[in-house]
This record gives C-alpha cells, structure tokens and sequence, in this order.
C-alpha cells in the first residue's frame, strides 16, 4: 500500500516530512514534552467525540423509549459506586492475566522472528503456524487446555498469549523485511557486516511495524483474558460479565463492559505512547494501521501460479506434525484417555457427529456472512458520507481507528442482554465487530487518489458523483477487499463468541454443549473444524485480495 | 567507434600518457543481466580511464548502462568480463579499504539519525575516522553549506539539502574515489546549478578523482574534463568528449564558445553519432 493518506488522528502531529521546510529557519530537535503535548493533542478530538456520546445516551435513555436492558450513564455509574472494591477485585486477576500474557506473547514472538531472520527458510512454515494461533477460536481454548494447564491462572494467561501472538510476529517480520533497496545498497556500499546492516538499518526500520503489532497485540491479550474467564473463573472481569447478564443486571453489565473498553484502551494508549517517546522520526503512519498487521502480503509471497498442491503442502506438513505432537503430548503426560481425545477419538467423533458438526458450521458461516453484508451496506454508506462530509469524518474518524484497532468483540454479552438469544443477537455482534475495519479502510481507499486526479475532475468540470463513480470506487477496491478480508477473521470470530452466548445454535453453541456433557472427542472435533475454517477463510479472502490488488494496480501492488 | 577519439580539435594527452597516469580504469569491461529469456547485455566492451584527480562523466540515454557501470567500479556488482581497477587494485579491496564514496541517486538517509549521525554513519560502520588530514563531520558538514544543520532530521531538510548531507556522508572516509549517480536528478534547475558549483568547489577542495553519472548534457560540460558518451543498450562508449574550459568553473563560463562547442559535441554524440 503506497499511499499518502493519513488519518486525521495523526494530524497534529509532525508533518515536516510532507511540506517544503523553511529553510531560513534553523530547524531544533522536538523535546521530549513537545512530542507528548503534540500526542496528547491527538486524543483530544476522539475523547470529545466520546464525551458528547455519552451526553446524548443519557439523555436518550432518560426519554425512557428504549428497553431496560440499556442503562444509562449515571446507572452505570451508580452500578460502580455501589461498590467501587467489586470492580477492582475483578479488575485485578484480567489485568495480571493480560499483561503476562502480552508479555509471553511478546517475548515468543519477537524470538521466533529472529529465527526466520537467521533462517530465511523457516519464514513460511512460521508464519503459518501463527495463522493458526490466529484462527483458533479463543473460546474454545479453555475448555480444551484446561485438561491439561488446570483452571487458574496459568490457562488464562496462556489464552492471553495466544491472543497477543500473531499480531506481534507479524508486526516483526513485517519490520525486519522492511529496509528497502537503496538503503540495502548503502549498507553494501559502506561495507557493512551482517550484524551492522541489522543494528544500523533494520532494528530502527522495523519498530514502527512491531509497535504496530504490539498495539494490537495488547488489546488482544486483555480479550484472551477476558474470554478465557466467560468459560469458568472465581475472579475477573469476564466472570463478571456473565454473572450480570446471567442475573440480568443491565446496570451492571454496561458498567463491566465500559470498565473492560476502558482498560483495553488505557492498555492501548500506554504502548502507543511509549511508541511516541521510542520512535522520534516521522515515517508514514498510514502504513503502519492495525490492519496491515493482519496483512499476509508481502511475508509469503506464493508467486503468479498459485499451485494448489504449493499452496497446501506447509498446511498438511503442520497438520500431521500437530498429529504427531498431540499423541506424544498425551502418551509423556500420561493424560487419561477421556480427559484428552487423542486425535483417534476426535476423528471418531467427526465421523459420528459429522452432520450435527456441518449443520452448526453452515449456521455459523451464514450468521457471519449475514453480518458481514449489513456491515459492510453499513460501513460504505458511512464512508461516503465522511468522503464528501470532512467534518463527519474529523469529529468521528478518530473514533473509529481507536475502535478498530480494539477487539470490541468482548462487548457481546451486552448485545446477547439487548437483543435477545435469537439469531439477531449473533448477526448484530458480527455487525459490530466487522464494520469498523471495513469502515476504516474505505474511507482510506476514497481518499487514496491522488490530488492531480481530484483536479483533472474538477478541470473537466465533474461533480462529486463522477469522481465517485471513476475514480474513488476504482481506487478504493484494493482497500475495500483488505477490509473484507481482516473482517472475514473477525466475523466468524464474532459469531461463535455469540453463540457460545446464547447458546443457540452454530458451533460456538456445539462447543458449549459438547464441554457441558464432557463429550471432549466433540469438543476437539469441532475446535478443529472451527480452526481449519478460519484458515480456509483467511486464505481465501487472502488470495481474493491480492489476486484484486494485482488486477487493479499491475503486478507490482 | 574508437573509445579514445577526441571531437574537440586539439586533445591536450595522447593515449599513452592517459594510459600512465590513469587512475580509473576499466578495460574490455562487459555486463550481462539474467533475465526470463536468456540475458541483456547491459555494458558491451567498456574501455575506460580517468586520472588521478580528475573528473569525469558518464552520459546517455536511460537504461545504457550508465548506473551500472558506476556501481561495478564501487563493486556493489561484478562485471560479467572485463577487468577494473581503481589505483591499480580491483575495486573490492577499494570498497574494503573505504577508497570509494557513493553519492546515490535518492540521497537514502537514514530518517531517524539526525544530520550529524548520517555523515558519522561510514565511520561507525567501518570503525574507522578520515584521521589528520581528512575533515571532521562537522567541517564536512559546514562545508556542505550544512552548519547549523547537524540535529536536523531528515524530514526537515529540502531534496537539495538532503543531497548535501549524502555528499558529505561520502565524503567522511576521505575516499579517493567520488562516484555519483545522478545525484541532482531529482532537483530543479535553479538548485541544480548551484549545486554543481559547490560539488565542484568541493572536488576541488578534497583532490578526490569523481565520476558523475548524468542525462544532463549541460551538467556534463560543465562539471568534468572527459565526458563518456554512452549509446544505448547495450552500452558501449560510443564518443569521449573533452571539454576545454578552465577551473575554477563558474555559471557564467555557460556562455562562452568553449561551453557552447562542448556541448554541441556532446549533443551530436548524443543524436547524431549514432546511426
């Protein structure tokens, strides 16, 4: 993606780079607090986007139109003050899980791409593996590990670091394959050794893509922990959630819910703000948004033919060692038999429940595409509305890069206390869950065009509906089908952590069913059918998108 | 097609004094690249030679060759034949010895070093400072038309400014040999001139010999001694121009008789020689 947008949350920030500098005046270094107040200037826009919100939901529900289930502020509020010790109490144990989890997941990450660094070969079959950390549903890790890691602490830090993983390997090897040619060509210039080009060139080159994945990664490890407790914990925010929508406590659960978003984002912030301090030198940020992280362009390049036999042959390399791996697990730690499926016993159970396991997929994929259509109806419509309306986009914009770059998908207990238990309730959770992404990098795509176009338009005398029509939609197809295809992931994700929910029906509502009556050959059966759709969606949106982006913009894109 | 004629009336050396006090030189020097079907042939039987403290530039139309040359003789690629030598070595124990500076076509700063630290940046990679005779970072800097620069960033300078600081990161090893590829190709005409100046003031300054890499027959006259006309692919030397004006160049020599015959030469080199 060679574009100059960039968002307008960054627009107070340094953009020296991009203007003719004045030459006549001595330019000084930025001190420290310069770059802090410039950040903090940055949050100013979002956070009295989110205030006036607040102001209106009140004031909405105080009209009394909507149902009980949708408290108020001050109800939320009231909730916390009742008693201020019960939300630190659960507050604690997520925030301990998270950061540990971040913390592991980081570390692991950052070790394992130093290895493709040393061992180029081991790039594909490690970003693959990550794929799958990736596409593991999070819901259904617990049930499955707890077998072996126990349910405490040591599952839902594991979960978090599950969460954290991918983002940050690739975030990594994004950033170590980073040093462009010329800069290369230096370093071989300047004779420069292997250890230098990587001190020198790629450890500064790479930071703004790991802290990239970092942002996102410590978002994902507070939604580990968060989830990893819906399935069973004394303490935590995510029991919490349960409990209040379980005991139906709309105060309740809004307030546990604001308390979540609140720590995801402090969480959030306290890595973009260290980002700020470490990374002093302007690079272009448009590059470097949550949802290139998600980009598997560019890191396993599978060239013009794509061979179907190429393309499955790492997949069913990993599978089969997974295979090997699980039974080895299982025969070392001397796992009962009916605790841990061995891999026989899951196959037994795909044979058995293969209808029952297929029925629930199809609900799940139609729920997630179901959702994935609103969404995107959704996300376009407000992207053209913030295209011709800036002021639309500079009041809300900011807003939604914040929530895009948040896994928002832990507010569904809410959605599951608002909309009922029905179908509805999983197709609004995937709604929300896909339209920021999507919303996010169509307003990009529109804006991607470059000035010299808008001007020819305007030179021919062309209105806003014919650059639209020639011009913006063209340009932003690439972008639009990169946001399909991050939310494809998501939506799928959103579904099943619906039905888990609800538990109704689709393979979240299977898994739910198949832990209760400790039917763990199920249980197995179908976390594998879960993942391995995930991986097909994820490779098939991947393939869509860059087969698109290459149409559309030569070989080179 | 002789690699050693002269179009400008009276060459001031014959061939074998160019041949003794050659500092630069290439012989029989060919290029190919691997391409899907087969090779091109980028350089065909390059034969070349620059002395010691002299200036020369390598001319022609886009994709002759023009940048690989420059980077066969800094051994950033190996020549598929021929053999080249720089002060009588071969150019990778010159690179190794940090004899050559590379001015690039894209000034490829390092955006998160301050001015200062991309000049220092040779000296940290080699472990190594220009010693009593060579500039410090900071002289090179001041005589880049930089000072007052030194914690600028990247992003805060002009294209020509950031030009100037490559110049002067080439600089800071005290190379024997400055090889530039375009370096003012991406700059306005205004800036561009000016720039020619100074790099010719600095040249003149440091004693290093220069090969510059240029489409700008203007540029061409009035920077070197010897222009390398280059056809297209594959490149070969298809003239050798010498241009007769005295140093120090100034702008206003762009006026006179000898500039306008230098330049004539060149062009007719450029468009008419050919076929």
């Amino acid at each position: 993606m060679t574009t100059t947008w960039s968002p307008p949350a960054v627009e107070t920030e340094p953009v020296a780079g991009s203007t003719e500098p004045n030459t006549s005046v001595a330019t000084t270094q930025l001190s420290k607090r310069d770059l802090l107040l410039r950040w903090l200037r940055g949050r100013v826009a979002p956070v009295g986007t989110a205030i006036v919100a607040l102001v209106l939901w009140q004031l909405l529900v105080s009209t009394g139109i909507p149902p009980s289930s949708i408290a108020s502020p001050t109800q939320a509020w009231g909730a916390f003050a009742e008693d201020p010790g019960k939300l630190w109490f659960h507050i604690t144990p997520t925030l301990s899980a998270a950061l540990k989890g971040f913390g592991i997941a980081t570390s692991l990450a950052i070790l394992v791409s130093l290895v493709t660094v040393v061992f180029p070969r081991l790039k594909s079959p490690v970003y693959n593996a990550s794929v799958v950390t990736y596409s593991v549903p999070l819901i259904a890790l617990a049930p499955v590990l707890l077998v072996w890691i126990g349910n405490g602490a040591g599952l839902r830090i594991t979960i978090a670091a599950i969460a954290g993983f991918f983002p940050v390997v690739v975030g990594c090897m994004q950033g170590f394959s980073a040093p462009g040619p010329a800069r290369l060509e230096l370093m071989d210039q300047l004779s420069a050794s292997r250890a230098q080009r990587f001190r020198l060139l790629t450890i500064p080159e790479s930071l703004p893509f790991i802290f990239a994945g970092l942002k996102v990664a410590a978002a994902s490890s507070v939604l580990g922990a968060i989830i990893s407790e819906w399935s069973g914990a004394d303490r935590g925010l995510g029991l919490a959630m349960i409990n209040a929508l379980s005991g139906y406590k709309p105060s309740a659960l809004w307030m546990i819910i604001i308390a979540s978003t609140a720590l995801t984002i402090s969480i959030y912030s306290i890595v973009a703000l260290v980002e700020r301090l470490v990374i002093r030198w302007d690079y272009d940020q448009s590059d470097m948004a949550a949802d290139t992280v998600t980009s598997s362009r560019d890191l396993v390049e599978r060239g013009p033919v794509l061979s179907v036999i190429r393309a499955a042959a790492p997949w069913v390399v990993g599978a089969v060692t997974a295979v090997v791996l699980w039974i080895l697990l299982l025969e070392l730690t001397d796992t009962p038999a009916y605790l841990a499926a061995p891999p026989p016993d899951a196959f037994a159970a795909l044979l058995e429940d293969w209808s029952k396991i297929l029925d629930n997929l199809l609900y799940t994929l139609v729920e997630a595409g179901a959702g994935l259509l609103v969404s995107t109806t959704l996300a376009l419509t407000f992207a053209t509305l913030f295209t011709v309306v800036p002021t639309a986009e500079r009041s809300l914009m900011p807003l939604a890069l914040t929530v895009r770059s948040i896994p928002i998908v832990a507010i569904a207990p809410l959605l599951v206390l608002v909309a009922g238990r029905g179908l509805r309730t999983a197709i609004v959770c995937v709604t929300i869950v896909t339209f920021f992404p999507i919303l996010v990098l169509a307003v990009k795509g529109f804006r991607s065009l470059p000035n010299e176009v808008v001007e020819l338009f305007q030179v021919h005398g062309a209105g806003e509906p014919d650059l639209f029509r020639y011009a913006r939609i063209p340009y932003a197809v690439p972008f639009i089908f990169t946001g399909l295809r991050v939310a494809g992931s998501k939506g799928v994700l959103g579904a099943m952590l619906a039905e888990w929910l609800t538990g109704n029906q689709g393979l979240g509502a299977l898994l739910v069913w198949a832990a209760g009556r400790r039917e763990i050959g199920l249980l197995w059966a179908t976390l594998v059918v879960a993942t391995v759709s995930a991986i097909v969606i994820f490779q098939i949106t991947g393939a869509t998108e860059r087969r698109i982006t290459r149409r559309m913009m030569g070989t080179t894109a | 097609m002789s690699p050693d004629t002269s179009v400008v009336d009276d060459p001031t050396e014959t061939a074998v004094e160019m041949e003794q006090d050659s500092y630069l030189r290439l012989r029989g020097v060919s290029k190919e690249f691997p391409v899907a079907a087969g090779t091109v042939t980028a350089l065909d039987g390059i034969d070349l030679s620059l002395p010691k403290g002299g200036f020369g530039a390598l001319i022609g139309p886009s994709g002759c060759g023009k940048s690989t040359m420059l980077r066969l003789l800094a051994d950033l690629l190996p020549p598929t034949s021929g053999t080249i030598e720089i002060n009588g070595r071969p150019p990778s124990e010159a690179r190794k010895e940090r004899q050559i500076g590379f001015v690039f076509q894209d000034p490829t700063l390092l955006p998160w070093r301050s001015v200062l630290d991309n000049v220092r940046l040779p000296e940290q990679v080699s472990g190594r400072t220009a010693g009593f005779s060579g500039l410090t970072p900071m002289e090179l800097i001041e005589l880049v038309g930089l000072a007052g620069f030194e914690d600028a960033r990247p992003s805060q300078l002009s294209g020509g400014m950031r030009q100037r600081v490559a110049i002067a990161r080439a600089l800071v090893l005290q190379p024997e040999v400055l090889l530039l590829d375009e370096p003012f190709g991406a700059l306005d005409e205004i800036t561009r001139q000016r720039m020619n100046i100074e790099l010719l003031s600095i040249w003149s300054q440091t004693g290093v010999t220069a090969l510059l890499v240029t489409h700008s027959i203007g540029e061409a006259a009035l920077m070197a001694d010897t222009v390398f006309v280059l056809s297209a692919r594959p490149g070969r030397i298809a003239e050798v121009v010498d241009v007769d004006l005295p140093r120090p160049r100034t702008l206003e020599m762009m006026n006179t008789e000898a500039f306008n015959a230098a330049e004539n030469a060149l062009r007719r080199a450029l468009f008419g020689g050919g076929e």
